[in-house]
């Protein structure tokens, strides 16, 4: 990639910061819509996050944005703390096996985002033991994932095509 | 996007749809046994596994319950029942409004770890 140590490091940590951030805006400013359905803007991020910099940092990105999002809200290891782990872990893995894959961004970004409200399902089956009523809400996560999906992935693609030109010409 | 990957969001959106349907079917099945039996429900108040408060929805009254987080207010009128103020970071279960014994999704507050959960009386 050509990045060295330290600026490498630099945009590891911008990256976080963006995802911390996305995640505390689009929680407390955003909020849901109708049950539980957002939008995943800290998606966008961690879809940046692969492409630019690769699967180790996007864990790592990935796991920043839920330990200390959660954190800063008060939340750490509380019910919605490992809810929100359990859609980031089912995602990143997700994020990692379509990328090696070679899948195209957009269909990336939508089955990262099923998998996250998947995640979140498992945990809340495992957590409350109500299989029935997680059940009751995946169709409608499941439908709102590829529109929600499709804006991130979009978001994402829109942010790579004017990062790399800059990448190209040095700027990094 | 490949042809391949349209495939396979458009069997997913399939797949999400017919579960929409099946749960809208459902919902309207279970409103017509009701009409049919003339049961009389309760509805529990679960506080992770243990139920704290079991109220007549058709008794016109305001619970407070104590959550995981903080404090649920429920308002009970005229066979419906909704949360009128919770103490939580989401507030997800205000805005799922009024519920009846028809509606078959119950109202859930994760971080208070409370549910509200319509059952045949006796049972």
């Amino acid at each position: 990639m050509g990045i060295d140590k330290t600026k490498h490091f630099v945009y590891l940590t911008l990256l976080s910061a963006m995802a911390i951030t996305l995640n505390i805006i689009e929680s407390i400013y955003i909020g849901a819509f109708t049950f539980n359905i957002r939008i995943g803007l800290a998606n966008i991020i961690a879809l940046l996050t692969i492409k630019l910099l690769g699967w180790k940092e996007t864990i790592v990105v990935n796991l920043m944005r839920v330990v200390i999002g959660n954190l800063l809200r008060g939340l750490i290891f509380g019910s919605t703390f490992w809810i929100s782990m359990g859609g980031v872990v089912l995602s990143t893995i997700a994020l990692i096996l379509l990328d090696k894959m070679g899948s195209s961004l957009m269909f990336t970004s939508v089955i990262s985002s099923l998998c996250h409200s998947v995640g979140q399902v498992l945990v809340v089956i495992v957590l409350y033991n109500q299989p029935g009523v997680a059940a009751l809400t995946l169709p409608y996560l499941l439908a709102t994932s590829i529109p929600m999906g499709l804006l991130t992935g979009y978001t994402a693609k829109l942010v790579l095509d004017r990062i790399k030109p800059m990448q190209k010409k040095g700027y990094h | 996007m490949k042809k391949k990957e349209w495939i396979v969001l458009l069997v997913i959106g399939g797949i999400a749809l017919i579960g929409i349907l099946a749960l809208q079917i459902l919902g309207k099945m279970r409103a017509k046994q009701n009409q049919a039996l003339q049961s009389t429900y309760v509805v529990d108040v679960f506080v992770d596994d243990k139920v704290v408060e079991t109220f007549d929805p058709n008794e016109n009254a305001t619970y407070t319950i104590e959550g995981n987080y903080g404090l649920m207010e429920i308002e009970v009128k005229e066979g419906q029942w909704h949360v009128s103020h919770v103490e939580c970071p989401n507030h997800i279960c205000e805005k799922m409004g009024w519920k009846t014994v028809d509606d078959i999704e119950p109202i859930v507050c994760l971080p208070n770890g409370i549910q509200l959960l319509a059952r045949v009386n006796g049972n």
